[in-house]
């Protein structure tokens, strides 16, 4: 069912998704012991969503075979730990630096407890503070387009975000914003704003995540 | 202080010194410089254009390294004069010409008489065609003697020290018999150690020379470093010399054709470099500390108590990149603040105790840092500023004194690239003089340097914290102190901030309810 919001009766939820980056090029790395190219280390995020090298998305090649047969890839296995297979240009061991390396994974808050997509989202999306959507052009003449968002706020009175936001880089880092109605299925949510994260306000109760319209970072 | 204009002084043909009653009178109204450390391609001003006088800067300064006219290096020995003490430097004589008047110029050099590598000028051997004057070898003895040929000239001359060029004689007929053999310094028995050609000046004038052509062909191989003079005479035996001689014959276009004169002209193309006013001891001063000081002593009038002592001997020895500074325009005293404390890293700050501190960023917890707890803070808030990435930083320096240009280098940032995707660039004009200076600041700026001890962290969010102090904490803090931190949370690793320091960036101190607002940067993100 599409997004058809009914008036002042419609129960809207708001979802983000943040796709959240931890540097790993300082990590510790181990060597795979049948796999002489390919180096791992642990990833506790669970499967993520990408992983780049000096800021090119790696291959997910699904296989420590794969990735020891191709350069510039990875691969995911579960397990105690979770381990990331990586595969570097070069051949050698990803140090610090050689090359900047982060591994990604989608973060998701929403106005309340709901599942979309097969994902739990975190229902500490404080409703009051979502922002307007706002998008505008001038005329040719006049030049100029702009798209804002303002900033969103996120609960943290029970400190969930305190560690979080040192242990990942949440800047510049890609926000999706959803609306949908409850009980109305996935189909119904639509995409409101697709753009970036900016500055990061920390405090005891409330987080709260700045919004940079698309055209700030090339991608 | 901060809304002073520098410099202070201005030329000025009224100025009751009297020494500036006969300046070049589009320098009128312009200040006088104040100048620091080496500076390349100065345009000087002319205080005296009948002595020939040239201002560079309102002070003693430590040297002048080189004139240029027109992009020739004049020789210090004999073609100007300094006044290190004043400032300023003079350049010869222009030769004046009186109408309807003989004159004799004089070519002479300096290279070893062998016999085999000399010079020999263009002459004309039919005495006929040049009839107001003759050509003369000169001996070692200084005995004239008459060859009854020419030598091919033209004489180039003004109307005023700052018109146009003219020629007023012209004598260049490449006529049936010319060569090249009117020698100079060609018999090791000095029969030819000078050549003079005498010529007349048409009725009118006065004129200006400046500058004689001949045209000269070497034989052999006469030194390459020999300096080839004319000197202007109005009679021989005695010699009486009409002006300074001409500029070094070599440095001109063609093998030895240009005799160029001083030009005692506002016009004059010169170009100085210097190094500015000296330290105490006597060297150049370079040295932030030593400038700033200078500045505010010696230019803005103030006394060197003001400046806090301690601070002064620390920015001395914690900030020793090598600086040139030209005051040669209006500027005030806070924009000159800010391109010293952008391009050094400290900041200069008025303290409670009636001095200017002159602070920098350093490690450690200095003594009497307040450490304050969750009792004494209130609506604490941090923030992690994106905007405040910059990818690259550009360093400017070395602005040249001629076309105020500036050298520039940059640095980029792969952290600020991949992990913050910021394409900000930062500009930041400095006085530094050393490329490897500019660097290292640059490097300094982003963060991606290993030394330095003043990095910025540029690449990577600022960590800021904002909060309100209660009970009477923090009225002592000024900007630049630091204060330590232990909350039981906190956005950090360990979701707790436990004894961490922070400086002070601003406080704002609240009379209405006792409070104090700060706001502050992680310490360790500040060197």
């Amino acid at each position: 069912m599409p997004f058809t919001p009914d008036g002042q009766r419609a129960h809207l939820i708001f979802l983000i998704d943040i796709e959240v980056c931890r540097r790993i090029d300082t990590a510790t790395w181990t060597i795979d012991p049948i796999n002489n190219l390919v180096w791992s280390t642990p990833c506790p995020e669970g499967i993520p969503s990408k992983v780049e090298a000096n800021g090119t998305q790696m291959v997910d090649e699904g296989s420590r075979a794969g990735v020891q047969a191709n350069d510039n890839s990875f691969c995911y296995i579960a397990g105690t730990p979770n381990l990331l297979y990586v595969h570097v240009l070069g051949d050698g061991e990803p140090i610090d630096e050689d090359p900047y390396l982060g591994v990604f994974h989608w973060r998701r808050y929403g106005t309340e407890v709901v599942e979309y997509s097969g994902h739990s989202y975190r229902p500490v999306l404080d409703s009051s503070s979502i922002p307007n959507v706002s998008s505008e052009i001038g005329g040719y003449h006049e030049g100029g387009t702009s798209f804002s968002f303002g900033s969103i706020k996120l609960l943290n009175g029970d400190g969930h975000f305190d560690a979080l936001l040192d242990l990942y880089i949440w800047e510049a880092k890609r926000i999706v914003v959803r609306v949908g109605e409850k009980d109305k299925g996935d189909a119904n949510y639509e995409i409101i704003f697709d753009g970036w994260t900016g500055n990061v306000g920390w405090g005891d109760e409330v987080v709260e995540i700045n919004t940079e319209d698309a055209r700030t970072m090339v991608s | 202080m901060m809304k002073f204009t520098l410099p202070r002084y201005r030329f000025s043909a009224a100025d009751p010194s009297g020494d500036y009653v006969n300046m070049d009178p589009s320098a009128e109204g312009l200040v006088i410089p104040e100048r620091y450390g080496t500076i390349l391609n100065l345009k000087p001003v002319c205080m005296n254009l009948l002595t020939g006088r040239w201002k560079l800067n309102r002070r003693g300064m430590h040297a002048i390294t080189e004139i240029r006219e027109a992009g020739i290096i004049l020789d210090p020995a004999t073609e100007y004069s300094t006044d290190l003490l004043l400032g300023e430097f003079t350049i010869g004589t222009t030769p004046a010409l009186i109408g309807g008047t003989p004159y004799y110029f004089v070519l002479e050099s300096d290279y070893v008489e062998n016999g085999v590598d000399y010079l020999g000028i263009g002459q004309q051997t039919d005495g006929a065609l040049y009839l107001d004057g003759t050509c003369y070898f000169i001996n070692a003895a200084d005995v004239w003697t008459d060859t009854f040929c020419d030598i091919q000239f033209r004489i180039y001359v003004k109307d005023t020290m700052d018109g146009p060029e003219f020629v007023l004689i012209d004598n260049w007929i490449w006529s049936p018999g010319w060569n090249y053999q009117a020698y100079l310094r060609k018999a090791v028995a000095g029969d030819q150690r000078r050549l003079a050609q005498s010529f007349l000046t048409p009725a009118g004038g006065p004129w200006f020379l400046s500058r004689i052509q001949v045209e000269a062909y070497e034989y052999g191989a006469p030194d390459p470093a020999r300096t080839t003079k004319t000197t202007l005479l109005s009679s021989y035996n005695p010699d009486v010399q009409v002006g300074t001689k001409s500029y070094r014959m070599e440095n001109y276009s063609g093998i030895a054709d240009w005799s160029y004169f001083p030009q005692r002209a506002a016009a004059a193309d010169l170009t100085v470099d210097i190094e500015g006013i000296e330290d105490g001891g006597g060297n150049l001063m370079t040295q932030l500390a030593d400038v700033v000081a200078d500045i505010y002593v010696n230019i803005l009038g103030g006394t060197l108590a003001k400046l806090n002592a301690q601070d002064l001997l620390d920015l001395a020895a914690a900030r020793t990149q090598i600086l040139a500074l030209n005051i040669e325009s209006e500027i005030d005293m806070e924009s000159l603040m800010k391109t010293f404390e952008a391009g050094q890293l400290w900041k200069f700050i008025p303290l409670t105790d009636g001095t200017f501190g002159l602070k920098f960023a350093a490690t450690g917890e200095p003594p009497g840092t307040p450490h304050y707890f969750d009792p004494h803070l209130k609506n604490f808030r941090m923030t992690r500023s994106w905007e405040s990435i910059f990818q690259r930083v550009k360093i400017k320096y070395a602005k040249d004194g001629g076309d105020n240009l500036w050298l520039a280098v940059e640095e980029e940032s792969e952290i600020a690239r991949y992990f913050y995707k910021n394409q900000k660039l930062l500009e930041i004009e400095t006085y530094l003089t050393d490329q490897a200076d500019a660097v290292l600041l640059a490097k300094d700026y982003l963060g991606t340097t290993g030394s330095g001890g003043r990095r910025q962290y540029l690449q990577t969010p600022k960590i800021l914290a904002e909060f309100d102090l209660k009970g009477g904490q923090g009225w002592d803090r000024l900007p630049m102190n630091k204060v330590k931190i232990t909350r039981a949370r906190g956005m950090s690793a360990t979701g707790a901030l436990t004894g961490v320091l922070f400086r002070v960036l601003s406080v704002s101190k609240k009379q209405a309810d006792g409070s104090v607002h700060i706001g502050a940067i992680l310490d360790s993100q500040t060197y």
